[in-house]
């Protein structure tokens, strides 16, 4: 049995958590200065934030909000909470400046620091570290948000024990836009999440952006 | 709940085509790997290893004579391992009672390098697309799930396409998973300086570093018993929660995820007959597994890893070496670890010396790779009684 | 000797992200790795990769990074010695 404590959902500009705006975002700026304001805001003092890629940032920053205040790790055991990821494009933005040093034979530096972002599930290690996750995780990646994946596996999980708490969502950055809806799930006497459930917070948050752009 | 039971299974590797080719060449202690020189990969020269590309496109041709779309090297491969697995099963692939996983870290990323960008359309660089025209091409009624968890894809997408079985969502589960060797992803290990200039040493004191192949494979997983040869008892994955490159010092990862992996088959370590470790054959993973095995009480029992024949074949590795292990337990064998002559981890383990008989009922796999993730599961030994 | 340290503290806040940091924040003296600037081992190579690319100085053994690595002294100190 599980409920969901807590959601996010940052696109556009806009952040919500639980479907209240707590942050919006000059819309002129490019993707790294809405996410270094966002950084800025939270008071961040994290060095090797400024290392990552932008899709480890952004999904870096989801977990951070949704877990302010949190009492995960007070609660859980680290082997015991799981990340579920859900993703699109994979690592393309970082793939394409890696495939770039490449280009030119004569010069041809490829850079450690760029690969090693190249892969999605870098972004689950990253959230990972910070908030010490030692249990379940797992990339997928899906042309859209995939709700009904996530409910199945994230449910099976809690039933197969194998943990009590669990971030899930979709955290997706391609050259035109970037989006995190980042959930907190934890174990309780509730019925179980479903596949609805999860449809009807991730539209919810689509249609108030979507009027937002209008 | 419902039990997972392995069946058909297939691979495409540097040593050969299909089960038994793999297994005869690993049998004689062949290895696919060589010096590769060619400028399409590196400026420089690595050891690695490839499929025989030649022969597969013959292959491929036979197998499909007449294909209207054109497809990408990575997808011919899914294709066709699918395609050959599938011939040997009696359930029908396209209800809603089958799903097929695919997995890979990197799929058509060769589609990126400037000779190949204006050839295909721009989504095709993603798995998703791939994976549509994959379904599109068997009839599958469902979307295909895909997993790209660095190295332990492979290992990962066995867990979750056999907890998709246990839950009832699904009856049949058909785990592909391939990568190909690509100038993206060598030069990317060139630079993380992770690659041997000389074929791999896995745990050996000499190690010096990787070799990357290519591969492809395919193992399918069903709740019906019928002719099968082997079952998945438990898995479960785990993360370090400590470098995003490099392996947890204490191995700790690891053993989190094999403790998990035993409690859900209810077995003990001490049941375990044989391990099929990751090895890859660098100072920092090879030294991890030690220490975790130690940790999981397994120093005693025979561990191989089997990266000298074939190189990491990245998101296919954990499947094929599964689909290897799984073949080797049902004629209780174990394999030689290729390339290690004198221990070289700092715990006392058992790596596998020599190729021999073994009583193996069974067994467990193990994956580590890059943002600290870790995946164990184990597989027994299934004998029909018909 | 001066001109070099500054450009390699300029080079080396830009190719590992050092984000706010500005030349002068950094001692010269002062160990890179450890508790210095907390650089790590991707760092490293990353350094390995600077030193290729801005100086044309290949270093085949990842080992010897530790010591030409230590300080940005020790590194202007190789790169004047082996630079082509």
């Amino acid at each position: 049995m599980t409920k969901i404590v807590k959601h996010i959902f940052f696109s556009q500009d806009k952040l919500f958590v639980d479907f209240q705006k707590q942050f919006s975002f000059e819309s002129n700026l490019n993707f790294g200065a809405t996410f270094k304001s966002l950084y800025k805001a939270l008071k961040l003092d994290y060095p090797k934030y400024f290392k990552m890629d932008s899709l480890s940032k952004l999904g870096f920053l989801a977990a951070e909000i949704l877990l302010q205040d949190s009492k995960l790790r007070a609660m859980h055991r680290p082997e015991k909470i799981g990340i579920v990821i859900e993703n699109s494009s994979s690592t393309i933005l970082m793939d394409t400046k890696h495939q770039e040093t490449l280009n030119n034979k004569e010069a041809y530096f490829p850079s450690p620091a760029n690969f090693v972002y190249t892969l999605p599930n870098i972004l689950t290690g990253e959230i990972c570290i910070r908030h010490k996750i030692q249990g379940e995780n797992v990339m997928f990646i899906s042309s859209k948000f995939d709700a009904e994946m996530i409910a199945t596996y994230v449910e099976k999980l809690f039933d197969d024990k194998k943990i009590t708490a669990c971030l899930a969502g979709y955290i997706e950055i391609n050259e035109e836009n970037y989006e995190a809806f980042l959930l907190l799930i934890e174990n309780s006497f509730k019925d179980p999440i479903n596949e609805k459930q999860l449809i009807d917070i991730y539209s919810k948050y689509k249609n108030r952006t979507n009027a937002w752009k209008n | 709940m419902h039990e997972v039971f392995v069946h058909s299974t297939y691979l495409v590797t540097s040593l050969g085509f299909g089960i038994r080719e793999n297994m005869d060449k690993l049998y004689h202690e062949q290895s696919g790997s060589t010096l590769i020189h060619d400028q399409k990969y590196s400026p420089e020269a690595f050891f690695g290893s490839k499929i025989e590309h030649l022969r597969f496109a013959t292959e491929f041709e036979n197998q499909f004579p007449s294909l209207s779309i054109e497809y990408t090297l990575f997808e011919k491969l899914l294709l066709f391992v699918i395609q050959k697995s599938i011939q040997n099963i009696s359930f029908p692939l396209n209800t809603k009672d089958t799903l097929l996983i695919i997995s890979s870290t990197k799929g058509n990323i060769d589609l990126l390098a400037k000779s190949e960008r204006d050839k295909w359309e721009k989504e095709r660089i993603f798995l998703w697309k791939s994976a549509e025209y994959i379904q599109k091409f068997f009839k599958l009624e469902n979307k295909v799930a895909i997993i790209s968890n660095a190295c332990i894809s492979g290992v990962e997408a066995i867990s979750v396409g056999a907890r998709f079985i246990r839950s009832g969502k699904f009856k049949n589960v058909i785990v592909a998973g391939a990568d190909i060797l690509s100038e993206f992803v060598v030069s990317g290990f060139q630079s993380f300086q992770s690659l041997s200039l000389e074929q791999c040493k896995p745990f050996d004191s000499g190690r010096s570093g990787l070799n990357l192949g290519e591969a492809a494979a395919v193992l399918i997983l069903s709740s019906s018993e019928n002719k099968s040869f082997a079952k998945v008892l438990g898995s479960a994955s785990s993360n370090d929660a400590n470098h995003i490159s490099g392996p947890s010092r204490s191995g700790d990862g690891l053993f989190l995820a094999i403790q998990s992996a035993l409690m859900e088959s209810e077995i003990t370590a001490n049941q375990l007959d044989f391990i099929s470790a990751h090895g890859t054959a660098t100072d920092y993973n090879d030294e991890m597994e030690s220490k975790a095995l130690s940790l999981a009480n397994l120093e005693s029992v025979p561990v191989n890893s089997l990266k000298g024949y074939w190189g990491h074949t990245l998101g296919a590795a954990g499947l094929v070496e599964s689909i290897v292990s799984i073949e080797a337990m049902k004629e209780n064998k174990l394999i030689r670890t290729l390339g290690y002559e004198n221990h070289g981890v700092s715990k006392n383990i058992s790596v596998v010396a020599s190729t021999k008989t073994h009583r193996i009922d069974t067994f467990l796999k193990t994956a580590s790779g890059f943002g600290g993730t870790n995946a164990a599961i184990i597989f027994q030994k299934h004998n029909q009684h018909d | 000797m001066e001109k070099l340290i500054q450009e390699l503290k300029q080079e080396i806040i830009e190719a590992l992200n050092l984000e706010d940091m500005e030349p002068d924040d950094i001692d010269e003296s002062e160990q890179l790795f450890g508790n210095g600037l907390g650089l790590d081992s991707i760092d490293a190579l990353e350094l390995i990769v600077l030193l290729e690319k801005n100086y044309g100085i290949k270093i085949e053994n990842p080992k010897d990074g530790k010591t030409i690595f230590y300080s940005v002294k020790t590194m202007a100190e190789y790169i004047q010695a082996h630079k082509k």
